[in-house]
Parts: structure tokens; C-alpha cells; sequence
């Protein structure tokens, strides 16, 4: 019997893994088609719509039990290689903590890249984008104000200019006074 | 003949000056892009994919083409320069060529970098002008379950690549097609695994997952790094190439070439595998062999001109099959895609025109990669000194604008940043995260040909068991899957009962 105590604690975080794709996979073959009789009645025992994804999340559960058996396996060979060394001294698994995967500054980034995506719309790409770059100039370790100023500036035209100008994408210009805003400075720019 | 003729006819549209144009400025933005550390040219192309929507789908290619080409010798400037690979199939350069560039031959291992991978390119183009026909000629016989075969073989292929890890690719794989099956299914309209949220009834579009794996995954990952300012001062004095130089090592380019060649044919070898397999056949075949690593020139020549080698003819199962060999093809499969341009053996005779200028442009592009290497190598130690948090806030706003302008969908931001954050995490447990990419294009193409097939033939699951060529490649597939699963396994129990014991 494989005795779970004397594997390592990060190991069994390392397990976590694979079990939560299982738990993931099984509860999500719950979710693949929101009316499962009329779809049943659809398609009379052909392959239907929900099929292949189905048989994918099996695909998923299938994969994520080798691996996790494979883990498993390793970490009782290991626990007991450790139980025969009297000294102790087997070289530890090196497991990424969480600290090392999630840091402050990288969470910070991804909450301004999606404030980013959501002021788009309410003031617009140009204004917006102005502001993404001084804040994430910052965020970046530029401690010198006048290039980040020049920088944030140059970068918003140069990107007003491919995205707008060249590429004539529908950006928002945003909304209220910040669509008029939008309109005057395209106009000012001449990429209007 | 007749491809001669179609050759001929290609090279006249690809001189074109809009496509050369836009070739040129798909070379140089990808040799600047791989010559950059921590910016593949992966991203490069992740980022141009929205930019693609404005060309055709012949433009399109010629200009993810000369960001392929150019990319993949791009990551060499920095192995040789500042002994950081641009990119992973860069690392067999900083071997011998950062050695070159310590004893003040900087400017000599450019020369042979850049001469030895336009030959790998040039011979891999002309692999594909001339061996891409018959085989799409053979792929003609293939029906729905031929395709269902082959597009399966394409979706395992892809754990050559993570040998390693082989469960954990495939379920990688696996995770991806889930992703690719989400939205309203094509044939009978029903919403799968939606939640009631509407953004999610369209589906989740490749694209968007593309950017926000590759390009804000290495924003984010730039960033954890902290690495504001410069990264190295790279102090290359650049001469032009010297055909003496390129002289001296013709032997080792040839064969690093046909190694590339063959290599770069199998789906999910790609560039990285093409390389470090002609170093060290370089080294055993090599009379200098036990002096490699010193700065061998013969050592600098073979992986540069396998890895460029690996480029055209990676896009022969890419045509004929519309098989993905690697991430790079996978993007160019899905502007293809994105253009309504099902790729496979009917291209070749519906869209002869559009394959064979994409053949003579990406022998162009390695032939104008000359003329990008020494300029971006000159430049290069100018490039080095945009600070990462400048780059990674332009990515930023480029990936936005690009996954914006998918659907123009603020979903799809979303859902972007969505999956740069599920990149990251992975990057940083070493979950691989290509197949995943694979799985999401692919998926929805092989349940496409998996149901087109049994409706066809009175949903019968024996069909692709039934037919001699869909039977022989599913064969095959399941060959390539046990034959990485099954030592894997053995490999970890022999080290497991070797350690208990």
C-alpha cells in the first residue's frame, strides 16, 4: 500500500494537479449541452452535438489519472529511497511555490491590463491606452518622468496611427465627453 | 516542368511590390523579433495574425512567411552576440558562436550564421516547390475519414515536441480541443459548454487564445522578471558577409541543411530538434568534433542551417495536409483558416497560383534574409536597449487591439487575458502549453471531419478502420502515441526500482 505520509508535503501539492483536472473534467461533463433531452431527441442515438466534447473531457480525466498515477509512483519510490537513508539527505523536490508563480507585481499587471480592456470602451482606445502606458511605465521600474511622459505620448500616436490611420480598425473613441474628446483629437491628428 | 512553369509564374506575383513589401517587412520584423530575448517570433506572428485580416490570404502568407523565415534565424544575433538565445532552436548557436564572438570573431560567426542558414532555407524551399505536388497529388484519394486520420496524426504529433512530459502534452492536447469545441456546434446549433453566458455562444476564437498564451504569457513572464533597462550591451562591429567564410564551412551547411530538411518534415519535430540533431551529428562527423564548443565554425554552421531548414519544409504537411508541424505553422494555418482556405491536396490544384507564390516568396525571403540579418545585426546592439517594460507595454496594447479586433468583442479581450494568465501559470509549472494551442485549432477541424464522415457513411464508427489509408494513419498515430507513452513509463519504473533498490 502506498504510504501517502511519507511522500513529501510539496508533492502532494505538486498531485493537486492532475486531480483538480479530473474533478474539473467530471464536473464539466455536467455543463456540455444545457437541454440534454431535446438534443437526445435531435439526433436518435447518432452522434450528436455534445459527443465530441464529451468524449474529449474523457480524453482529459484519461491523461490526468496517468499522470497522476505517474506522480504517485515517483513519490513512493522516493518516499521509499528516503526511508533507507539514514542520513536524510535526498535532495529535495524543486516545486514551485505559489509565491514563485503568482507575484504582487505580475497580479498588479494583469489587474491593469484588464482595467485597461474595460476603459476602452468608456473613454475610448486613445485616452485609455494614454493611461496604460504612464501607469504601466511605472509599474515597470521607469522612475524618470519625463520619458515615461514622452514615451507614453509617442507610443499612444504611433498606435492611434497603425490602429486607426493604417489599419482603420473600429476602436472605441468612447463615451460622453470622452467621445468628443476622441473626435477632436483624430482630428487634430488628421487620422480622421 | 510543369512546376517550373508554376514556379516561374509564382516568383512574378511574389516580386509584386506589395508582396515583396509586405515580405520584407515581415523578414525584418521577424529577424528583430527573434533576435530579441524573451520576444519570439512566435509572439511576432501571434501579434501580426489580427493584422492579416486586412490582406488576402496569398499576402497573408507571404508576410507570415517572411516572419517565419526571418524569426527562426533572427534568435542566432543574440545566441552569437550576448550568449542568449533569442529563441529555443537558438541554442545550439551560442555553443560555439558566443565562443567566436569572446575571441573577436563576432563579425565571422554572423557571416557563417547568416550564409549557413539562407542555404538551410533555400534548400528547404526548394524541397517544398518540389516535393510539396506529388505528395498532395497522393493526399487526392483522401476522403473525410482520410482527413479525420490525418488531422489526429497532426494533434499527437505534437508530444514529439514534449517528450518529456508526454501524459501531461496529451492532456494538454486534450484540455485545448475541450476549448475548441465551446459555443454553438456547426451542425445541429446546439450550445455546448456555454454556462448561459452569451460571449461564450460564438465560441472561443484561436486567435485570441493564441495572443493571450504566447504574447501576454511573455509580457506577464517579463515582467515577474523585473529586467528594466538593457539587457546586455551587445558591441558587434558588422562587416558584410564574405563568401570565403561561407566557403570554409559549405560541408557542414549541406549537411545541416538535408538534416533540417528531413526533420523539419515530421509534424512536431520544428526548428529547436532540427538543430540540436545536426550539432551533434556535426560532431561526430566533424574532424574539429572534439574541439566543438570552443568556437568551431563547422559547430556554428550545421544548427544554423538545419533550423532554417526546418522552415519550408515544415510547411509541406502544412499544405498537403493542413497538418501544423509547430506553433509557428500553427499560425499560419489558422490565417489560412481565417481566410476561408482549407488547406490540403485540393489547394493545390484549386489555388495553384497562390501555393507556388508562396513557395517562391519564402525562397525570396531567405534569399532577402541576407540582407535583414546584417542590417538588424548591425542595429542590434541599439535594439537591446529598448527597456523589456517599453516592449511589453506595446505588446500589450498590440495583443488588446488585436484580440479586440477578432470580433470587435470586448469579450474577447477577456477571454485573452483569460488564457495569458492560464499561460503564465503553465509556463511556470512547466505545463506545456503548444499542444493546447494545437488543440484549440485543430479540434473543431477534426470534429468537423470525424461527424462530415459518419454522416456520410451512415454513422459508421468503422469507417476509419475500414478504409486502407485512414486505418494506416490512425495506425501510425497510435504508434507515435505508445512509442512516446509506453518508454516514458518504462524509462521512470526502471529509475523508480532503481532508486528503491
Amino acid at each position: 500500500m502506498i504510504d501517502l505520509y511519507r511522500m513529501q508535503r510539496e508533492k502532494l501539492v505538486g498531485m493537486l494537479a492532475p486531480v483538480l483536472f479530473i474533478a474539473g473534467a467530471i464536473l464539466l461533463t455536467g455543463f456540455v449541452d444545457e437541454n440534454p433531452e431535446r438534443t437526445a431527441e435531435m439526433t436518435r442515438g447518432t452522434f450528436g452535438p455534445t459527443a465530441w466534447p464529451s468524449y474529449m473531457l474523457y480524453g482529459v480525466i484519461f491523461f490526468a489519472v496517468g499522470w497522476l498515477l505517474q506522480d504517485v509512483l515517483t513519490a513512493y519510490w522516493k518516499a521509499r529511497v528516503a526511508r533507507k537513508d539514514v542520513a536524510g539527505k535526498t535532495e529535495a523536490t524543486a516545486q514551485p511555490r505559489v509565491s514563485d508563480v503568482l507575484e504582487v507585481r505580475v497580479l498588479i499587471a494583469i489587474g491593469v491590463i484588464a482595467a485597461y480592456g474595460y476603459l476602452i470602451p468608456l473613454i475610448g482606445f486613445a485616452f485609455a491606452t494614454l493611461l496604460f502606458f504612464l501607469i504601466w511605465f511605472v509599474l515597470g521600474g521607469i522612475r524618470k518622468p519625463r520619458l515615461i511622459g514622452i514615451v507614453s505620448v509617442a507610443g499612444t500616436l504611433f498606435m492611434l496611427y497603425l490602429f486607426v490611420k493604417l489599419a482603420a480598425m473600429p476602436l472605441s473613441r468612447g463615451e460622453g465627453v470622452f467621445g468628443e474628446w476622441t473626435v477632436a483629437l483624430y482630428q487634430f491628428l488628421k487620422v480622421f | 516542368m510543369e512546376t517550373l512553369i508554376n514556379l516561374s509564374n509564382g516568383m512574378l506575383t511574389a516580386v509584386d511590390p506589395f508582396n515583396l513589401g509586405i515580405m520584407l517587412i515581415g523578414l525584418t520584423v521577424g529577424v528583430v523579433a527573434g533576435a530579441l530575448p524573451g520576444i519570439s517570433f512566435v509572439n511576432a506572428m501571434a501579434i501580426a495574425l489580427p493584422f492579416t485580416y486586412m490582406m488576402t490570404p496569398l499576402s497573408s502568407m507571404v508576410f507570415l512567411g517572411g516572419i517565419y523565415a526571418g524569426g527562426v534565424f533572427g534568435g542566432s544575433i543574440s545566441s552569437i552576440l550576448i550568449n542568449i538565445p533569442g529563441t529555443p532552436a537558438s541554442l545550439p548557436s551560442c555553443w560555439d558562436g558566443f565562443p567566436m564572438t569572446k575571441r573577436g570573431e563576432s563579425s565571422r560567426a554572423l557571416t557563417i550564421a547568416i550564409s549557413a542558414s539562407a542555404t538551410g532555407g533555400v534548400a528547404s524551399a526548394l524541397l517544398l516547390t518540389f516535393g510539396a505536388p506529388p505528395f498532395a497529388q497522393f493526399a487526392l484519394a483522401f476522403g473525410q475519414p482520410e482527413f479525420f486520420a490525418a488531422t489526429v496524426l497532426g494533434l499527437v504529433s505534437i508530444i514529439a515536441i514534449a517528450k518529456a512530459a508526454p501524459w501531461v502534452s496529451l492532456l494538454s492536447l486534450f484540455i485545448g480541443i475541450v476549448v475548441g469545441s465551446v459555443g454553438i456546434d456547426p451542425l445541429y446549433g446546439v450550445p455546448r459548454l456555454t454556462f448561459g453566458i452569451p460571449g461564450l455562444q460564438s465560441g472561443i476564437n484561436f486567435v485570441v487564445v493564441m495572443i493571450g498564451l504566447f504574447a501576454f504569457c511573455e509580457v506577464l513572464e517579463m515582467l515577474a522578471k523585473s529586467t528594466h533597462g538593457s539587457v546586455k550591451d551587445g558591441k558587434a562591429r558588422f562587416k558584410l558577409p564574405s563568401f570565403r567564410d561561407f566557403w570554409s564551412v559549405k560541408g557542414s551547411a549541406a549537411r545541416g541543411a538535408g538534416i533540417g530538411c528531413l526533420i523539419g518534415m515530421v509534424p512536431g519535430a520544428g526548428a529547436t530538434v532540427g538543430a540540436v540533431v545536426a550539432y551533434g551529428i556535426e560532431k561526430q562527423v566533424s574532424s574539429d568534433g572534439a574541439k566543438f564548443g570552443t568556437g568551431v565554425a563547422a559547430g556554428l554552421a550545421a544548427p544554423e542551417a538545419a533550423k532554417n531548414a526546418t522552415t519550408g519544409a515544415a510547411m509541406i504537411p502544412l499544405l498537403t495536409l493542413g497538418i501544423p508541424g509547430s506553433a509557428a505553422t500553427a499560425i499560419m494555418l489558422a490565417a489560412l483558416v481565417l481566410h476561408g482556405v482549407t488547406p490540403g491536396p485540393l489547394l493545390f490544384a484549386t489555388q495553384t497560383d497562390m501555393v507556388y507564390t508562396i513557395f517562391a516568396s519564402l525562397l525570396l525571403a531567405n534569399v532577402f534574409m541576407i540582407g535583414a540579418g546584417v542590417l538588424v545585426a548591425r542595429g542590434f546592439s541599439s535594439l537591446l536597449k529598448v527597456p523589456p517594460t517599453v516592449l511589453g507595454a506595446f505588446i500589450v496594447v498590440m495583443s488588446v487591439v488585436g484580440a479586440y479586433g477578432v470580433r470587435n468583442n470586448l469579450f474577447d479581450v477577456y477571454v485573452c487575458l483569460f488564457f495569458g494568465i492560464v499561460g503564465y501559470v503553465m509556463k511556470r509549472v512547466n505545463f506545456p502549453t503548444a499542444p493546447l494551442v494545437l488543440g484549440v485549432i485543430l479540434g473543431p477541424l477534426a470534429e468537423r471531419y470525424f461527424l462530415t464522415s459518419l454522416a456520410n457513411y451512415d454513422n459508421d464508427i468503422g469507417i476509419f478502420v475500414s478504409r486502407p489509408i485512414s486505418a494506416s494513419i490512425l495506425a501510425f498515430a497510435l504508434v507515435f502515441v505508445m512509442w512516446s507513452l509506453i518508454p516514458d513509463a518504462i524509462r521512470k519504473t526502471r529509475r523508480g526500482l532503481r532508486q528503491a533498490a
